[in-house]
């Protein structure tokens, strides 16, 4: 229930944290943003697909990192001083994801989230909310839920794990 | 002109520094000349403020050392901190004057750095550098004192910590630590309670003020030289004070303890406790009166009185007026009361005119008694339960639930005792207490079957008090019906605040009667003993349970409060995190070389603190075996009652703790354990006095520490395990070979064979095998072992060894690939470095090892884990033989880094079906090592 207040909150907030991967702008609700962190050393998780980076240490708690560059099918890029880590908090799971840099808070009202295109982004529309205009800058808005459920990466490395068999 | 004098000025401020540093206990000669010199610049500079004050200081300071004033060491100490102010004055009056004076500042500052004395330079930086921290700090403490109205453990907090600042500033000024230390003691006790809140915070602003008084007088007022001697003398009169006004506030609750105590007695129509009541006012009263607190000195006058009135005839009102006004001045000492708040002294004066009325018409007996009699006579036409309505949205419900729940077991656990002591008035109190409040309680939420049995109950007690019953036999029988009985009605109470329907416990009428009448044959009552151990050990292992009234049980001694188990997690996570930061902090190079004294001083402060703190919190997570232990007593009571043998349970060392989470998960395995030593262990008493034993078998629970883990026995004197039987058995059904030569232990290892304990004729002959391995099992899910010795004829014993904590292993740190892997010790069999000659390739099966014989799989680490950079000769390389579930192997890793202690954290979400890993462990260095599962990793080695 608290998190369907906080969602509604959220869709009234219309307030996007912004972010860079490659040239492409992306937008993510800021509700789900609990904290932002520099890029630290991050412990390699074995057998796991190459867009989980692995997992640090968030003060105490051990959480997982994505890389969103990797997630989104784009080749890897080096990590650079601005290169940071959002951490996310999906319904008290949090988790991290590495993007190469933080823009701004971004208010973008409702009406200007046009419907995704179906071509013309390099990401799966499948992971976008929509396009949002605001001060005169294009940003994909991202259902970050659903670019981070935990099942979906069950799912992915155990498949990976049994093409990697044959 | 003027800059001639001013250098003159600075030499002089150099060779008075110089002077200081070299100078000698009882140097006189040298603090006359210091006084000359200070003299002179402050004629000299007369026009030039700071400086002038400073050397004004200095010089009146070392006129106190040469007429012996004040003792020699604190004057220099002092002295010292003069000097450098003006060292500091004059360094600031050459800033203003010119650059030129450089040089001169510069020598000045180094002859400073080079004053020979430690308490030179830690004097200098808490008495001169510090008026402005420490100006800050009081300023802020005040703040804090004046906006605190009731208690508030927060801000006590912080007040305690404020103080124990302050001690670290005025580190060298003798008696002001005593006095900030004092305070910080002041502020810990009335935290925990130990000093009622009233007082203390009334001393804690006393503190404050007598150290605002110290700043003003000594560090900013020019006569401060002067005041000096005063001050230590205030210092020591306010620290005696302030112990003696906690001391005489722990009295008074001490005191008001036993006052409430006593009314308590009367209340069970102790009437001899009168007069020692009275004794308890009187003594209140004048412990309140030399404190200042008139209406609570007046209350108690009146208690006195009107007890003096109704002497020995007590009756209900007077009690509930005594009652008013123990709770009034415990509430005022306990700080419920905002201070300065007059209103409680209102309701203090309304207690005491009331108890005089009281006292007036006190010659009117009434014997508690007899109102309860009419009621009861109306009561004995009840056989159906009442109709019951809850109200669910009733908070006081869940309030009710857990108190009830704390009643109930005290009062199981001293009916359980009472069986031994029987007539033990003591207890009988405890459990008649149990049946009172839960009737108080019921009977305000309109529950009107629990009222019911627990008054029945109640009266029970009562005669039994009176000794119209033998509690022990059949009246305890009923008497543990009925707290059954209350515990399905709380446990269904609370489930219809969950929104469930309430529904009266079946077996009411039945229990009316038989609390009733206690002889009265009872065909039911083994029925339900028989129930109660079918569903016993889910009961029993109900550990939350345990936990909470642990916790609960213990809270009335200690002030003890529930915290979420979720908040304790958390908090235990952000220390962890500290104790890493700050060992980042501490290894900082900048921070481990420093010259700076201060600086690594308040590091190792802080180190101190931290440690403290880590321990604390790793604590809050024990608890101890009491509850657990005590439940076994009571299930062999009940099991030996179903199987017709006689059995005493006794326990020891039940306060050994454990972890929380320990303690919840070993309560089934015992009951399985216990449940085995009842049933098939111990003998019938035929068999026992055939065999020479006492006709009552023992068994005996004890817990204790045995380095770094903890030992729990349970021992019996039964019949022993037959080994022979075992064997055979182990033989037949193909576990063991026919040939095979066992060592006693290996025997008794058997039982904990899964499958083997099924079998029936076995468990008959070798009294032992049901569940066992499941006893096992859970045993070692908490990283525990479980081992047996046994004498046939005498008796089994089993021994548990438990870890202190869960969350916390013991374990071996690998590189693999410039990876750091930890692997648990307790699975590490040995390491080695294996040669050429101990690897052989299985085509298609991969590699084996050889060790003395031993023929074991390989497996490399980085391959199972595709890490690339590992070292791949094998002779390089290390394997790491560990030992899963009975299948040894060999693990393969670059190198073994050294054994730590590693607290475990849960990898969590997407990670849940790794294998290899069973969590993280965050190192000292901040990062994150995964914590290898041995047996996980075989799998993914025969997966792949």
């Amino acid at each position: 229930m608290a998190i369907a207040a906080a969602e509604e909150q959220g869709r009234k907030l219309n307030k996007y944290l912004t972010f860079t991967l490659g040239d492409e702008e992306y937008g993510l609700e800021i509700l789900k943003v609990r904290e932002i962190i520099g890029l630290m050393e991050i412990t390699n998780v074995p057998r796991m697909p190459n867009f989980v980076r692995g997992v640090i240490n968030l003060r105490g708690k051990v959480i997982p990192v994505i890389d969103l560059r990797q997630k989104f099918g784009m080749e890897r890029a080096d990590d650079t001083k601005e290169t940071c880590i959002i951490v996310v908090d999906l319904d008290g799971l949090l988790m991290g994801i590495v993007v190469d840099k933080v823009s701004e808070v971004l208010d973008i009202q409702e009406q200007d989230i046009e419907e995704t295109p179906t071509f013309g982004v390099s990401v799966d529309t499948e992971f976008i909310m929509g396009i949002g205009k605001a001060k005169g800058k294009i940003v994909i808005v991202l259902d970050i839920r659903r670019v981070l459920t935990a099942e979906e990466i069950k799912i992915i490395s155990k498949t990976e794990k049994e093409t990697g068999m044959k | 002109m003027r800059e001639g004098l001013l250098e003159d000025t600075l030499a002089m401020v150099e060779e008075i520094s110089g002077l200081a540093a070299g100078m000698d206990e009882d140097d006189l000669g040298g603090a006359e000349r210091i006084r000359e010199l200070a003299d002179e610049i402050s004629f000299r500079s007369e026009a030039q403020g700071g400086m002038a004050r400073e050397a004004a200081s200095l010089s009146q300071i070392a006129k106190e050392m040469t007429s012996g004033q004040t003792d020699f060491s604190v004057a220099y100490i002092k002295m010292c901190a003069a000097v450098s102010r003006l060292q500091t004055a004059a360094t600031d009056r050459e800033r203003a004057g010119d650059a030129e004076g450089m040089t001169a500042r510069e020598d000045s500052e180094l002859s400073a750095l080079s004053l020979p004395a430690r308490t030179a330079e830690t004097a200098r930086l808490a008495l001169s550098k510090s008026p402005e921290e420490l100006e800050l700090q009081l300023d802020l403490l005040e703040g804090l004192i004046q906006d605190m109205s009731a208690k508030d453990d927060h801000v006590l907090r912080v007040i305690k910590d404020f103080f124990w600042k302050i001690e670290m500033l005025v580190k060298d000024s003798g008696e002001a630590v005593g006095v900030a230390r004092g305070a910080a003691q002041l502020a810990a006790d009335t935290l925990a309670g130990e000093i009622p809140f009233e007082g203390g915070l009334q001393a804690l602003r006393g503190s404050a003020g007598w150290f605002r008084g110290l700043m003003e007088g000594e560090f900013e007022d020019e006569a401060a030289a002067d005041c000096s001697g005063t001050t230590i003398e205030n210092a020591a009169m306010m620290a005696s004070s302030l112990s003696t006004a906690g001391g005489f506030l722990e009295e008074m609750a001490d005191e008001l303890d036993a006052f409430e105590s006593s009314i308590e007695d009367i209340g069970y129509g102790i009437t001899e406790t009168v007069g020692r009541l009275e004794a308890s006012a009187g003594a209140l009263e004048k412990a309140a009166g030399r404190f200042g607190m008139e209406s609570a000195a007046r209350l108690f006058a009146a208690v006195t009185t009107a007890l003096k009135a109704t002497g020995k005839d007590i009756d209900e009102k007077t009690t509930a007026g005594l009652k008013a006004a123990a709770e009034c001045v415990n509430s005022i000492l306990s700080g419920a009361f905002a201070v300065g708040d007059e209103t409680w002294k209102s309701k203090a004066d309304r207690i005491a005119s009331g108890l005089a009325e009281r006292g007036a018409q006190a010659k009117r007996p009434q014997a508690a008694k007899a109102a309860v009699a009419p009621q009861q006579a109306e009561q004995t036409s009840f056989s159906h339960p009442p109709a019951v309505e809850i109200d669910p949205s009733n908070p006081e419900l869940v309030d009710f639930v857990t108190e009830s729940r704390e009643y109930l077991h005290a009062s199981e656990m001293a009916l359980v005792e009472l069986e031994k002591h029987p007539g033990d008035s003591a207890l009988i109190n405890e459990i008649f207490r149990g049946y009172h409040n839960i009737k108080g309680i019921a009977g305000f939420l309109n529950l009107k079957d629990t009222q019911e049995v627990a008054h029945h109950a109640e009266s029970l007690l009562d005669r039994a008090r009176r000794g119209e019953i033998d509690i022990a036999g059949r009246a305890a029988d009923v008497a543990f019906a009925a707290v059954d009985f209350l515990k399905e009605a709380v446990e269904r109470v609370n489930a219809a605040v969950g929104g469930a329907k309430y529904e009266t416990p079946s077996g009411y009428g039945e229990l009316i009667e038989r609390l009733k009448d206690p002889e009265r044959s009872c065909s039911e009552e083994r029925a339900a003993i028989e129930d109660r151990l079918e569903d016993k050990p889910a009961q029993t292992a109900a550990p939350a349970e345990t936990c909470a009234q642990e916790t609960k049980s213990a809270g009335k001694a200690d002030g003890m409060v529930k915290v979420s188990t979720t908040r304790l997690d958390a908090l235990i996570d952000a220390v962890g995190e500290l104790v890493i930061a700050n060992a980042m902090v501490t290894q900082e190079p900048e921070v481990a070389q420093t010259k700076s004294a201060r600086l690594s001083r308040n590091v190792s402060h802080l180190g101190k603190i931290t440690r403290e703190l880590q321990e604390l919190a790793m604590s809050m997570r024990m608890v101890s075996l009491k509850n657990t232990f005590q439940k076994m007593t009571r299930l062999t009571r009940d099991l030996s009652i179903k199987c017709g043998t006689s059995v005493e349970l006794t326990y020891s060392g039940e306060d050994t703790e454990l972890d929380r989470n320990v303690v919840e998960e070993i309560g089934s395995p015992l009951v399985h354990m216990v449940r085995n030593a009842v049933d098939h262990g111990i003998e019938s008493a035929q068999e026992r006095i055939a065999a020479g034993k006492p006709a009552k078998g023992r068994i005996h629970l004890s817990a204790a520490h045995e380095g770094g883990t903890v030992v729990i026995r349970l021992k019996d004197d039964g019949k022993g395990l037959d080994k022979n039987a075992i064997v055979s058995k182990a033989i037949a059904q193909n576990i063991v070979s026919a040939d095979a030569e066992l060592s006693d232990r290996e025997i008794y290892s058997l039982i904990f064979h899964p499958g083997f304990s099924t079998a029936k004729k076995v468990t008959e002959v070798s009294g032992r095998g049901v569940g066992m391995d499941v006893v096992k099992r859970s045993i070692e899910a908490l990283r525990g072992r479980v081992e047996i010795e046994s004498e046939q004829g005498k008796g089994s014993e089993f021994i548990i060894r438990l870890p202190l904590t869960l969350a916390i292993i013991d374990g071996m740190v690998v590189n693999v690939a410039h990876e750091k892997y930890i692997i648990p010790t307790i699975a590490i069999v040995e390491s080695l470095r294996p040669e050429r000659g101990q690897i052989d390739t299985v085509v298609g099966r991969g590699e084996m090892l050889k060790v003395r014989g031993d023929l074991m799989p390989l497996f490399r680490v980085h391959r199972l884990f595709e890490l690339d950079g590992a070292k791949t000769d094998t002779t390089d390389a290390l394997a790491v033989i560990v030992g899963g579930n009975g299948k040894r192997c060999a693990l393969m890793v670059d190198d073994l880094e050294g054994q730590q202690q590693v607290v475990i954290k849960a990898l969590g979400g997407m990670f849940d079906e790794l294998d290899g890993v069973s969590g993280g462990a965050i190192m000292g260095d901040g990062r994150v090592a995964l914590i290898l599962d041995t047996t996980g990793m075989i799998r993914l080695a025969h997966n792949s």
